[in-house]
């Protein structure tokens, strides 16, 4: 019994060195295995690129979609209210990092490209249109922003740090009679990838 | 300790390896592309053909291609549409972040130009390219509700005689309906190219159409050209193509067949004769008209120096034409879409300068900027009609009070 006493502190060294060899060589191992192993989705591999269209089945609404840029700390849509502006500064559709942030106008008297956005509910699609096929993506949640809880929230909403290639969508809401008092944003995941 | 050494031999092993696998992605990232695609056709019911896509990439130390820089007309497989001719696609991809393209299809004769210098191809002839035929084979020239909406009177005269006069009607007309195979719809062409240039920021592109027209050959070989095409057009410059020319030869075809030989096919019903050319003749033709609408539409959807552009990169298409579907029904033949010159560059970046391995902290970078304000929301939209009424009224409001003030002015020292 003394024997074995004095032999334990040796043994549960030599377990953990072989634990700790054995961890590490599993971690090599699967390291090389991803990458060898043939993946599923290969096949239908949709290239990240600037989108064309963004379609919303379930508003019916279908707009094209061309680059805008930042004027300062501002995001104005395309002067013509039935395109979409995709901010140029955002993740092209189906990156992997990022957040791709797309913007349209609501017009009070009617015709803006994104007037039905306010009735978009989560689960819903939204269809992301690049030249090289459709990324498909599902309405994970729906946010009406003050324009101070927007400048707050900047960073979340349009941060290119974070995001895993997620979709967001926005525009105004809340007409007060002469303006627009808040921003309605939507975001969405990605679920699919159709080649074109 | 024996042990001790194989997991730390083992640890630096897997350390080692997981450094080589995160360091190689960016050993062989891409620090400049382009691309060029001289012609690609989509035939109607026959699949599509195009001269290959001649890609090139820089890693920062060596170019590498892939397809051809020197395609063959002729090895244009399975379509009629054209001949002969010289393609051109040529691409250069730098080791300083920049790139170049350039595409195109010119006639026999004209002489290539490596890419980087702008356009491909100067001189040569023109070509004749095989666009469609027009398919009159579906027009119903009688109809059966060509009585329909005639006076009651005329009607129960012709009763007895419907068949005899839809059948006098169809022999009478069918010659000229006949006559119409062969029309057919061409593109003749000059030399069109496009190019695109891309730095490690910008890209531009641009395309050039030289002495391009697109025409009808009707029945008898006159040619009625539909458009020409700019030389220098502007960026996804779209061009109609309706062909009511057509339709009125057509309708004056039949107006002339049935003016000279009503009289004497419709002989045995001679008592209503003059009554049925006043009626049948307006019921005829405007039946026919509805008919051969689509023709009077835009028939191809043509799109001259089509740009697609994002940040750092471009894609100029020189000519991009495809028949519309309204269309379909009278336009067949051998082309459904075609593009010619597709130049694309970028995107490009600069080798990356800082050490892979060790990035910088992430709280030492300040904030990128991002929007704070989104000002997606308009009472109403106008085109600007409204802001230039409004602006005139301003200033004639403005040049009112000026001359009321000079007038009040002038009566005070008079």
């Amino acid at each position: 019994m003394a024997d074995t006493a004095s032999d334990s502190p040796p043994r549960l060294a030599a377990a953990a060195s072989g634990l700790w060899t054995a961890l590490v060589v599993l971690a090599v191992a699967m390291v090389l295995a991803g990458l060898m192993w043939p993946s599923g989705s290969a096949a239908v591999e949709v290239p990240p690129g600037a989108p064309k269209r963004l379609e919303l089945p379930g508003l019916n609404t279908k707009a094209r979609v061309v680059p805008i840029r930042l004027d300062g700390e501002v995001l104005d849509p395309p002067r013509n209210p039935r395109e979409i502006g995709w901010w140029v500064g955002s993740a092209k559709p189906g990156s992997a990092q990022g957040q791709t942030v797309v913007t349209g106008h609501t017009v009070h008297t009617g015709g803006g490209s994104l007037n039905k956005l306010d009735h978009i509910e989560e689960g819903q699609e939204v269809d992301i249109v690049t030249k090289d096929g459709t990324f498909q993506h599902q309405v994970d949640s729906v946010e009406v922003l003050s324009r101070k809880e927007l400048a707050e929230q900047a960073q979340r909403i349009f941060g290119q740090d974070h995001g895993d290639g997620r979709l967001v969508v926005i525009t105004c809401t809340d007409w007060n009679g002469s303006s627009y008092d808040s921003n309605i944003v939507v975001f969405a995941h990605r679920f699919n990838a159709l080649p074109s | 300790m024996r042990t001790k050494l194989i997991a730390r031999g083992t640890a630096v092993a897997a350390a080692a390896a997981m450094v080589a696998l995160s360091a190689a992605p960016a050993s062989a990232a891409t620090v400049s592309q382009a691309s060029a695609t001289a012609l690609s056709l989509e035939l109607a019911n026959a699949g599509a053909t195009d001269s290959g896509t001649y890609a090139v990439t820089n890693d920062g130390s060596t170019e590498s291609s892939e397809g051809t820089n020197k395609p063959v007309i002729n090895l244009l497989a399975g379509q009629e549409a054209i001949h002969a001719g010289t393609l051109a696609q040529d691409a250069v991809a730098k080791r300083n972040a920049t790139s170049a393209a350039c595409s195109g299809l010119a006639g026999d004769g004209a002489t290539l130009v490596a890419a980087g210098s702008g356009n491909c191809l100067s001189g040569g002839d023109n070509i004749k390219l095989d666009a469609a035929s027009l398919d009159f084979s579906e027009l119903e020239v009688i109809q059966s509700d060509l009585f329909q909406g005639m006076d009651a009177e005329v009607q129960k005269a012709l009763k007895p005689f419907q068949t005899e006069i839809t059948g006098a009607l169809d022999q009478l007309l069918a010659p000229v309906v006949d006559g119409l195979d062969g029309s057919g719809l061409y593109v003749d062409l000059g030399a069109v190219q496009s190019h695109c240039t891309a730095s490690d920021d910008t890209a531009r592109g641009d395309s050039t159409i030289a002495n391009s027209s697109v025409y009808v050959v009707l029945p008898g070989g006159k040619r009625e050209t539909i458009v020409d095409l700019p030389v220098d057009p502007s960026v996804n410059q779209k061009v109609v193509t309706d062909l009511s020319g057509v339709v009125d030869v057509v309708i004056k075809g039949l107006r002339t067949q049935l003016a000279n030989g009503l009289g004497g096919a419709l002989q045995p019903i001679d008592p209503v004769v003059v009554e049925l050319q006043k009626q049948v003749l307006n019921t005829l033709l405007t039946s026919i008209e509805g008919q051969l609408a689509p023709l009077e539409e835009n028939v191809l959807d043509i799109t001259l120096n089509a740009q697609d552009t994002s940040p750092g990169a471009i894609t100029v298409t020189a000519l991009d034409a495809k028949v519309l579907p309204a269309a379909e029904a009278v336009v067949g033949g051998s082309v459904a879409h075609l593009t010619i010159g597709t130049s694309s560059c970028g995107p490009n970046s600069p080798a990356p300068k800082t050490v892979v391995n060790n990035p910088p902290p992430k709280a030492a970078n300040p904030p990128a900027t991002v929007p704070t304000v989104v000002t997606a929301g308009m009472e109403s939209y106008d085109d600007g009609s409204a802001g230039r009424t409004a602006l005139v009224a301003l200033l004639l409001l403005a040049a009112a009070g000026a001359g009321t003030a000079t007038y009040l002015r002038m009566l005070r020292r008079g």
